[in-house]
C-alpha cells in the first residue's frame, strides 16, 4: 500500500500535466472549456489505473511475464476513462481508441525494454564484481 | 538447540513473526530478530530484501528479469529476490568497502 501511494503521487503529477495539455489543445481546436470536476475526476480514475499497473509491473512476486503482460492488460481501461472525460472532441472517430491501445502498447513496450536493458547491465556489473571477489577469495 | 556458525549459513529469512537459517540441506528457526541479525552479523550477511539477509559468498549468480527484477542465485539452488533499494549496499560489499 506504501508503495503503490509513492507511485500513485507521482503518477498523479504527470496525469495533470498530460490532462492540462489535452484540454489545452481542445480549448485551442474547439474553444470547448471543460469543467474542472470532469477533468479532476479523470485524472484521478485514470491515476488509480496507471498507478496500479506500474505498481504491478514493479512487484517483486509471481512471475515476472506475467506482472508485465497484466500491467498492460490493467493500463487499456484508462484509455476509455481519457474518452469519457475528454469526449468526442479528442476522439473524434471510435476507431481512434484502437489506435491509442497501439500507441500505450508501443510505449509500455519501449519502457518495459528500457527497464529490462537497464537491470541485465546492473545483473552483469554484479555478476562482473562477484566474479572478482571469488577469484580474489580463491 | 543448536549453534550454527555464519560461514555454514546461506541465508536468513523472516516469515511473519519467525526467523529461519537456511543451511545447505537444513533450516532451522532462529531465536533473534532479523533486524538484531543484521546488526549483529553485518560483516557476514547483507539485507537484499525486508525480509531476507544473505551470505554473499554463497552467491552462485545474478539474474534479471524482462519486469526489472534481479534475483541472486545460490550456491545450493534457491533463489532470492534483491530488492533495487539494496543493490548499492551489495555492490559495496562485493567490492569489499563495507566488510
Amino acid at each position: 500500500m506504501k508503495d503503490y501511494g509513492k507511485i500513485y503521487l507521482k503518477v498523479y503529477i504527470i496525469i495533470h500535466l498530460i490532462f492540462l495539455l489535452l484540454a489545452l489543445i481542445v480549448y485551442r481546436r474547439a474553444q470547448v472549456t471543460y469543467a474542472f470536476i470532469r477533468l479532476e475526476i479523470g485524472a484521478v480514475i485514470t491515476t488509480a489505473i496507471v498507478g496500479f499497473a506500474l505498481w504491478l509491473f514493479r512487484l517483486e512476486k509471481g512471475n515476472s511475464l506475467i506482472n508485465t503482460i497484466l500491467g498492460y492488460i490493467v493500463i487499456i481501461p484508462s484509455i476509455f476513462v481519457l474518452r469519457n472525460t475528454f469526449g468526442q472532441y479528442l476522439f473524434r472517430f471510435t476507431w481512434l481508441i484502437y489506435v491509442v491501445m497501439v500507441f500505450v502498447g508501443i510505449i509500455y513496450g519501449f519502457a518495459v525494454w528500457v527497464v529490462s536493458k537497464k537491470y541485465k547491465k546492473e545483473v552483469d556489473d554484479l555478476n562482473k564484481l562477484l566474479n572478482k571477489d571469488q577469484s580474489k577469495d580463491q | 538447540m543448536y549453534t550454527l556458525a555464519p560461514r555454514d549459513i546461506f541465508y536468513f529469512d523472516a516469515l511473519d513473526h519467525d526467523v529461519f537459517a537456511y543451511t545447505k540441506d537444513d533450516v532451522y528457526e532462529v531465536n533473534y530478530k532479523l533486524y538484531q541479525l543484521e546488526d549483529m552479523l553485518k560483516d557476514v550477511f547483507l539485507r537484499i530484501n525486508k525480509n531476507t539477509l544473505v551470505n554473499p559468498k554463497m552467491i552462485k549468480s545474478f539474474q534479471s528479469s524482462i519486469n526489472g527484477r534481479m534475483e541472486a542465485e545460490l550456491i545450493n539452488k534457491d533463489r532470492l529476490v534483491i530488492s533495487r533499494m539494496y543493490v548499492k549496499d551489495l555492490k559495496a560489499m562485493l567490492r569489499g568497502e563495507k566488510a
